[in-house]
Parts: C-alpha cells; structure tokens; sequence
C-alpha cells in the first residue's frame, strides 16, 4: 500500500511538472517579441516621450534633437531643496562628460515655479546645460511627474534606461548611470 | 500605479513604503506564530531585523564593490540613503548568510526557524507584488478582459495583483495549516515554497515586464519551476521516510 502511494505521489508530482512546464511553453512570448521600444511612455524600456520647451535663452530644444546622444532629462524647481542640492552634481558630471556626447536637459516645473527664480539659481550655480521651461505643465504629465526632482535616464536609441524618483543624486551614481548609457548597458 | 504617497505636507515613495510597512507586519505574524514552534517570538524579531539591516549593509557594500571607480572622489556618496546604491542581489544573499549564522548563535533549530519565518516570507512576497504595482514594474501582456488597467499605453493584466491574491491564498493556508496535527520541521516552509512557485509558474505567464530567455521564455517561470520540482521531490522523499513530530501546542 505505502508503494502504491509513493508511486501515486510521484505520478502527481509528475504530472504537475509536466502541466507547468506546457504552461511555460504555451505561454510564451510570440517571437517578434515585446513592443516596447515603439511605444512613447515614461517607463524602463519604453521610447523616452518627445517634448519640446522653450530654454531660457529664448530659443526651443527637442528632445528627439538629442537622439543619437545619451540623454539626462531631469525634473525639477527652484523651491524644491533636494532639486537645488543636487545641481552642483550634475553640472559636475556634464563638465565631465560633455566631449563624450553626453547632453543633460533640465526641465523646470515653471507651472509652479518662477523664471525670475529659475534663471537667478541657475546663475548662481553656474550651470552651463540647457535648461527647458516647463510653462504649462505638458512635460510633467507627459513624464508622469509626481515628485521633484525626477531624473530620467534616456540612451542613444531614445530608450528610457532607469528612472530616479527623488534626490539629491550622489554624484557616484549619477557616474555609474552615465557611464552605462555611454556603453549602452541595459 | 502610485509611485507617491502624498500625505499631507508629505510625499513618501510609495513602493519603499509599501516594503518597509510588509516587512513590519510579517515580522509581526512571525512573532505571534512563533510559538506554534517552540522558538521564542523576540528571538525571531531580533533575527528578521538583524537579516535587514546586514542586507541594506551588504547591499550598498556589494554596490559599491562593483563599481569602485564611481566612488572615488566621492567617498561621501557612500553614505547616502539614496536606495538606487543598493545591490538587491548582493543584499540579500549577504542578509541569508548573516542570518544564517546568526541562527546559529541564537541555538534555533533551523527547519523550524523556517517554519516560523514563513508567515513573514509570504507577507515580504505579498508586499514586492504589490510595491511592483505602485511602481509600475513587472507589468502585464495586453488584455480585453474588464479588470485589465490601463497602463504604458495598453489595458493590461494588473499582474502583479494577482500575484498578491496567489500570497494571500497561500497566507491562509499557511496559517491555517499550524492547526493540523501530521505536522513535521519545515513542512509549513515547503508547503509555502510548493505554493508560491507554482502560482508564479502559472501568473507569470501574463507577465511582459521580465527577463526573457532564447527569445521568448520567461526565465523567472523556468527558476519557478525548477524550485517547485525540487520541492515536490523533497515532498515525496518526506512520505517515504513518513516521520510524523509531534508538536507541542501551547
């Protein structure tokens, strides 16, 4: 009787095995595989959303523009303390990075911001990468800004690659992130 | 998908909240069924908080192990609570071997530790689910079905709450099962182990956002299966042995 049972025990497990297994191979994903990277949305894999804002210099900047160069696309405001703590490491990374074909765009939440403030911070901080103005908000709902800052990390296809919500970055990670976008690490 | 909580003047991650909130309320169930197998409910909390705190250690050293470069310079960016400067993978196995020995020291018997820590495995597992949604990771293949959630473009299968559902299922059995009387050391851990692999298996083939292999199989299905064979094998082995403890009740 006990034989019987382990024999029924292992015929069940077996069975179990084998419906697992056919699941795993009937639910696989067809072979033109995922759609991602055709669709605009602000997520990991996804196309990087196209924007295009005026800079503070007065003239407009397109992010597909930047296509072919790796792209951080950070959001923030004047009023936002770990925003301004973190500048210092961008402008920083940039200087760094700049030859490299490395393009950082700044978008200012400007629809809860004020010019006068942005562009006296930006002085004052001696950034030298572009900085776009978000007037009406259409970035932030493009980009599903919740929270400032938000740091979007775009390679040289338009492919969001990672997503940081909140800060202020250190400047080792923005390095790390940087440099997987220069060798196009996933 | 809810990325922040806004509570208030207060804007608080919601994924990290979510992880922080299960690994309290797991740690709590643990505690209370601790006693079910005659190990001491602080004794658990001391080992579950010690395995955190050596993961977030372990997590952001083997981070910065593998990418020493970035830190020179700024040795400072060592010390920041910024959670993307951690290495999950590192973390956790750093925490499994501390807690590991750890166990040692405290004397527990280790398949009854697992029986004990089940409670809070199965919340933990719950609570990634569920961080998943808030985050909008691991999301779904498209769907016509009526609960499917709009997201990244398409109505999708909200996996990652189904997921949730199949720990909640396994939840209740697991707390149900200290009740019943043909109990045995680890048998509530591989009864949670068997369950949990087997409802991945079967949800994550809704699931677009992971890892692929050849192509086209998901490889978190296969590692599933894989861990519910050895399961089941470990199942049947205990049958023929067919030893029956006797636990103790309060």
């Amino acid at each position: 009787m006990n034989s019987y049972r382990f024999l029924q025990k292992q015929f069940l497990a077996i069975l179990i095995l084998l419906v697992g297994a056919g699941w795993i191979w009937f639910s696989r994903i067809p072979s033109q595989g995922q759609n991602a990277a055709s669709i605009a949305v602000p997520q990991k894999g996804f196309l990087a959303p196209g924007l295009t804002l005026s800079t503070l210099e007065g003239t407009d900047l397109s992010l597909l523009d930047l296509r072919g160069s790796p792209v951080i696309l950070n959001f923030w405001a004047s009023w936002c303390p770990p925003c301004r703590a973190e500048m210092p490491a961008f402008q920083q990374v940039y200087q760094e990075y700049e030859s490299k074909g490395l393009a950082i765009a700044a978008v200012n939440a400007t629809s809860q911001d004020s010019i006068h403030d942005a562009a006296a911070f930006v002085s004052n901080t001696n950034l030298t990468f572009p900085i776009l103005l978000d007037e009406t908000g259409s970035a932030g709902i493009l980009y599903n800004i919740h929270s400032l800052p938000t740091t979007v990390f775009i390679n040289k296809q338009g492919i969001i690659q990672k997503i940081i919500i909140g800060g202020p970055i250190p400047t080792a990670l923005l390095r790390i992130q940087v440099d997987k976008l220069m060798q196009d690490e996933p | 998908m809810f990325p922040i909580l806004n509570l208030g003047p207060l804007s608080i991650p919601a994924p990290e909240f979510i992880l922080l909130l299960g690994f309290w309320l797991g740690s709590l169930l643990s505690e209370r069924s601790a006693v079910h197998y005659q190990i001491e409910s602080n004794q658990i909390g001391k080992l579950i908080w010690t395995c955190l705190a050596a993961g977030i250690i372990g997590g952001r050293l083997s981070y910065i192990a593998s990418n020493p470069g970035a830190f020179w310079g700024n040795l400072i960016s060592i010390l920041s609570i910024n959670p993307n400067l951690l290495d999950p993978t590192g973390g956790i196995l750093i925490s499994i071997v501390v807690g590991y020995f750890y166990h040692i020291k405290l004397g527990l018997p280790l398949l009854r530790l697992l029986d004990a820590i089940t409670p809070f495995l199965v919340v933990l597992a719950g609570a990634l689910s569920l961080s998943s949604f808030a985050s909008g990771s691991g999301f779904g293949t498209a769907t016509t079905l009526p609960w499917g959630t709009y997201l990244w473009g398409e109505i999708r299968h909200p996996v990652q709450l189904y997921i949730l559902l199949g720990d909640i299922t396994t939840l209740i059995i697991i707390l149900t099962i200290k009740k019943l009387d043909n109990y045995w050391s680890g048998k509530t851990f591989l009864i949670f182990i068997t369950l949990a692999s087997g409802f991945r298996i079967f949800l994550m083939g809704f699931q677009e956002d992971t890892p692929i292999i050849a192509g086209t199989l998901r490889l978190n299905q296969i590692i599933a299966w894989m861990i519910l064979a050895i399961s089941l094998a470990l199942f049947i082995r205990k049958g023929v042995s067919n030893k029956v403890e006797v636990r103790n009740e309060p």
